[in-house]
């Protein structure tokens, strides 16, 4: 892989990232990392939540509205808030997975609007995210 | 819009994400903010995943059958070395796990509906850490378990965000931490307090400072404005609510903060980002 600080390397990087802190956080400190190379031009996808933040972190990084709920806001549309999550240590804690974690792991397949169907290829516009790649 | 990126670097819990590179064939860096064994419990040799290392977390693959699956943070409580009078539970709660992802029909849907238009396999992070060009991991082998590590799986250490001193961000707080030793408390954005846990908290910092010392205590509580009444009942006296800065949200990043040399301690929720951060 070329390096990325050689001008040969010229190029477009985009992030797309969960708008929860603890996933994004990460990811930020990486794109401003980027942003001080040379010829790399810097994309970040997100839910709305994580823009201001975005914006506010460096102007030049360009933000991407990606539609649709938070995992967060998924699961509590689902009812499966953090509350859910808790549970006794031991053989009792598989539990979680009834209702928490099956929430995250389908986070984005109904949430009122299209949102399972904008990540796939053949909807409509082709998916949010899909658009940004294309 | 069409950006037509060189690349693209998802975050490890974006599934859409990761559907959208696979179907278009986009190169992609895949980015997980948690430790090694998160991502790599499935390529340890004897299917170690599923028996040698505690039930907590992970991708976790029985044989060689397409049975993938995440394994949600569920805190078995099982030490590691995991002791023989917890090697049979500790296999039976991964058992569990399985069983209750599979016979959940909003899983059932999602696979079925990924499956009916074109994307195969049950969940898009499976496959990831094969098809990643790369996978980029903040992981420190000193801080895991100790494990193998599959060659397109980088570890760079920590990874956080340190934008500016906190002199720059926030003199106010910086001077404040001039003040004498600090213990700063900052659990995840999603963790709820209940008023018991914050008395229990209040009271648990006062009993263990010494009276005469400046120990004081930073601590991140979001929707501090609900608990206003609450805190102040429980800090009556002067001298005890001079020892406690309460803020809705810090606005340097706690990696900053833990650079003053006062901050000795740091209590956090658990999250791969606080443990790093403190780690640095």
């Amino acid at each position: 892989m070329t390096p990325l600080n050689t001008p040969a390397a010229a190029s477009k990087v985009l992030f797309v990232t969960n708008s929860e802190s603890g996933q994004a956080n990460s990811i930020l400190a990486l794109a401003l990392e980027l942003l001080t190379r040379p010829s790399v031009e810097v994309h970040v996808g997100s839910f709305p939540p994580l823009k201001a933040r975005v914006e506010k972190l460096d102007s030049k990084l360009n933000f991407h509205i990606l539609d649709g709920l938070t995992v967060m806001e998924s699961i509590a549309t689902k009812g499966a808030g953090m509350d859910t999550a808790m549970h006794p240590p031991g053989y009792k804690c598989p539990e979680v997975y009834r209702s928490a974690f099956v929430a995250v792991l389908t986070f984005w397949e109904d949430s009122g609007s299209d949102r399972f169907t904008h990540s796939l290829p053949g909807s409509n516009d082709g998916g949010r995210v899909h658009a940004y790649l294309r | 819009m069409q950006l037509k990126p060189d690349l693209v670097v998802v975050d490890s819990f974006l599934f859409p994400g990761l559907d959208a590179c696979y179907s278009l064939g986009q190169k992609f860096v895949w980015h997980s903010p948690n430790t090694p064994m998160d991502l790599a419990r499935t390529h340890q040799p004897w299917l170690k995943g599923g028996w040698y290392y505690p039930a907590y977390v992970s991708l976790t693959r029985i044989s060689g059958v397409l049975v993938h699956v995440y394994l949600f943070r569920m805190a078995s409580g099982i030490a590691f070395p995991v002791p023989w009078r917890h090697f049979i539970t500790n296999i039976w709660i991964s058992i569990l796990a399985f069983y209750h992802i599979y016979t959940s029909p909003a899983v059932s849907k999602l696979i079925e509906y990924r499956n009916s238009h074109g994307l195969p396999g049950r969940f898009p992070a499976l496959t990831a850490l094969s098809r990643a060009a790369h996978t980029i991991c903040p992981g420190v082998p000193e801080l895991d378990f100790p494990m193998v590590i599959p060659d397109n799986l980088g570890l760079y250490g920590p990874i956080v965000l340190d934008t500016n001193t906190v002199e720059v961000v926030d003199p106010e707080l910086n001077q404040w931490l001039g003040r004498g030793e600090t213990v700063m408390m900052c659990m995840g954005t999603h963790f709820h307090y209940s008023e018991s846990q914050i008395k229990a908290i209040i009271n648990g910092f006062l009993s263990a400072v010494n009276r005469d010392s400046n120990t004081q205590f930073l601590w991140k509580l979001s929707n501090k404005s609900r608990f206003e009444d609450l805190i102040n009942g429980v800090l009556k006296h002067p001298r005890d609510k001079e020892r406690f800065r309460i803020v809705d949200w810090l606005e340097a990043d706690p990696a900053s903060i833990m650079k003053h040399p006062n901050v000795v301690a740091y209590i956090h929720h658990g999250g791969a980002n606080s443990y790093y951060e403190a780690a640095l």
